[in-house]
């Protein structure tokens, strides 16, 4: 039912879609038939306006209950509770998802190999962070010189912090004049660690819902994931105020 | 039971499903569930350990609460819920009805409507209201029809609920307006002039006919095929009048007030 919602499909491209074979789909469409949520005509199935009606209202559901089953132990540990609703309802577009677990020894010192290699070739990126992470002070300085369109979002105090460093200070104004660097102050009560998005990858670092040394990323790729993230960020900026004493 | 996925153990036991949805509106202790679900410990404790197991719910204190994964899901599977407990009217209701008829944004909030009746007058009223719909009209606090069809209970029921001072919204059909001025011009500029009713017309009410009061929702649909029997499909819940309420606004933004 939730391919029909795309549109109408023959049968053999349900069993192909579906990667079932035809005699156990069969019997499952006879079923929707029989039941008034499917008509099938000449093999073309659509759905019928209850049909409709029933997926639509239970799509959400399906989708983030699949979702969340790839990974229950993952989603159940973290506070998801300062996203909005409405992007928890499309939470199922985050789709195929790695999980990275950084190693608590390298914070502060050294980036994770793994993200910065994420990072460093963006051609766009957008970060929302609540942790001090002067270890990735030199990626996101690099990507502003080769031209990455940069966005920092982080509540007053980081952006204190990053400003009391003489050598980031120096940097700043290392940069080239058409550099594309935005920084947003953003409220200091957001209770997500960190969201980045980049042209190629969407990463989510969420706070464990119990107090715990715990320090994961989740990573996709997925053009819906990638998406979902820049909606996070974009809802992040519109309850933020901007601060006019920043020169970007 | 491992392998039972996370959209099973929603949605595969009744009681289950019940569970979750107590859960909505709080934490519970053991006894409350049990009492809740009317049964003994251990069938109770069989299904809070599923859901424990895969995290939906959490126990602190001996308090069983929705976990964030429940807080996410559980409201959701409670619309679904609710739009199958509309769509099990009697008689099947549903799937012979004309759905266009119902403006897309409402008929998206279907599921609001919940658990109805089904009510036919008897042949020798065949015309008429049933006898539960007009027990059902007695003791109202206000009353609005949105209609495309011609019914008897205007020019006699309504008109009296009229007199007497309850307040009253008519939204018909320009046809169903301009029959009642011409048929029964009284009682049409009666309606009029009564300060206590709003009368309006509008272009297009596709269904046949809805009724509203703050004890009710009342609908008459025609048949996918245009048919037309006479019955009232009844929900008496707060969202099903709700749901009502905001039909009303709907059709009165698209008409025309009328005025004497």
């Amino acid at each position: 039912m939730l391919e029909l919602l795309e549109g109408d499909k023959h049968t053999n491209e349900l069993i192909k879609n579906l990667g079932e074979s035809s005699v156990s789909l069969l019997p499952q469409i006879k079923r929707l038939v029989d039941e008034g949520l499917i008509v099938q005509n000449d093999g073309i199935c659509s759905l019928t306006m209850i049909g409709e009606l029933i997926i639509k209202q239970s799509e959400t559901l399906i989708r983030n209950s699949d979702l969340i089953n790839k990974n229950i132990k993952f989603w159940s540990r973290y506070d998801l509770s300062d996203i909005p609703d409405y992007l928890l309802g499309r939470l199922y577009e985050i789709g195929k998802f790695d999980i990275i677990e950084v190693d608590l020894r390298s914070v502060y010192y050294e980036p994770n190999p793994y993200i910065d290699k994420m990072i460093k070739d963006a051609k766009f990126l957008r970060t929302f962070t609540t942790m001090n992470q002067p270890e990735y002070v030199e990626t996101y300085y690099n990507c502003i010189l080769s031209g990455c369109n940069t966005e920092i979002l982080f509540p007053k105090a980081l952006y204190d912090i990053l400003k009391s460093n003489p050598e980031n200070v120096r940097k700043k104004e290392s940069l080239p004049e058409n550099s594309r660097l935005k920084f947003i102050i953003t409220s200091p009560d957001i209770k997500i660690a960190e969201v980045t998005v980049t042209d190629e990858v969407f990463m989510l670092t969420p706070y464990p819902l119990k107090e715990s040394l715990d320090y994961r990323y989740l990573i996709s790729k997925e053009k819906s994931a990638i998406k979902w993230g820049n909606d996070l960020i974009d809802h992040i900026k519109s309850i933020s105020e901007p601060v006019p004493d920043i020169k970007n | 039971m491992s392998d039972r996925t996370l959209l099973d153990t929603l949605t595969f036991s009744k009681r289950r499903r019940k569970i979750l949805l107590y859960l909505l509106d709080g934490p519970k202790t053991i006894d409350e569930i049990k009492e809740h679900l009317d049964c003994s410990s251990s069938p109770a404790m069989v299904q809070i350990k599923i859901l424990l197991n895969k995290k939906i719910i959490i126990e602190t204190d001996g308090l069983y609460k929705l976990s964030n994964i429940g807080l996410l899901l559980v409201p959701e599977l409670k619309k679904t819920i609710m739009l199958f407990e509309t769509l099990n009217a009697p008689d099947n209701y549903w799937a012979k009805v004309d759905l266009k008829s119902i403006p897309p944004h409402m008929l998206e909030r279907l599921g609001e409507i919940g658990k109805t009746s089904l009510y036919k007058p008897k042949r020798a009223y065949i015309f008429d209201c049933s006898e539960e719909m007009i027990h059902d009209l007695k003791d109202c606090g206000f009353l609005i029809e949105i209609s495309s069809i011609f019914k008897n209970v205007y020019i006699r029921e309504y008109i009296r609920m009229a007199e007497e001072g309850m307040p009253i919204s008519l939204i018909f059909t320009k046809e169903v307006s301009d029959r009642l001025e011409t048929e029964y011009p009284q009682i049409f500029y009666r309606f009029l002039r009564m300060d206590n009713v709003r009368f309006f017309t509008s272009k297009k009410i596709e269904f046949a006919s809805c009724t509203i009061t703050d004890n009710f929702l009342s609908l008459s649909l025609f048949t996918k095929d245009g048919h037309f029997y006479n019955h009232n499909l009844t929900g008496y819940s707060k969202n099903a009048r709700e749901w009502g309420k905001d039909l009303f606004m709907y059709y009165r933004s698209i008409s025309i007030v009328r005025t004497p």
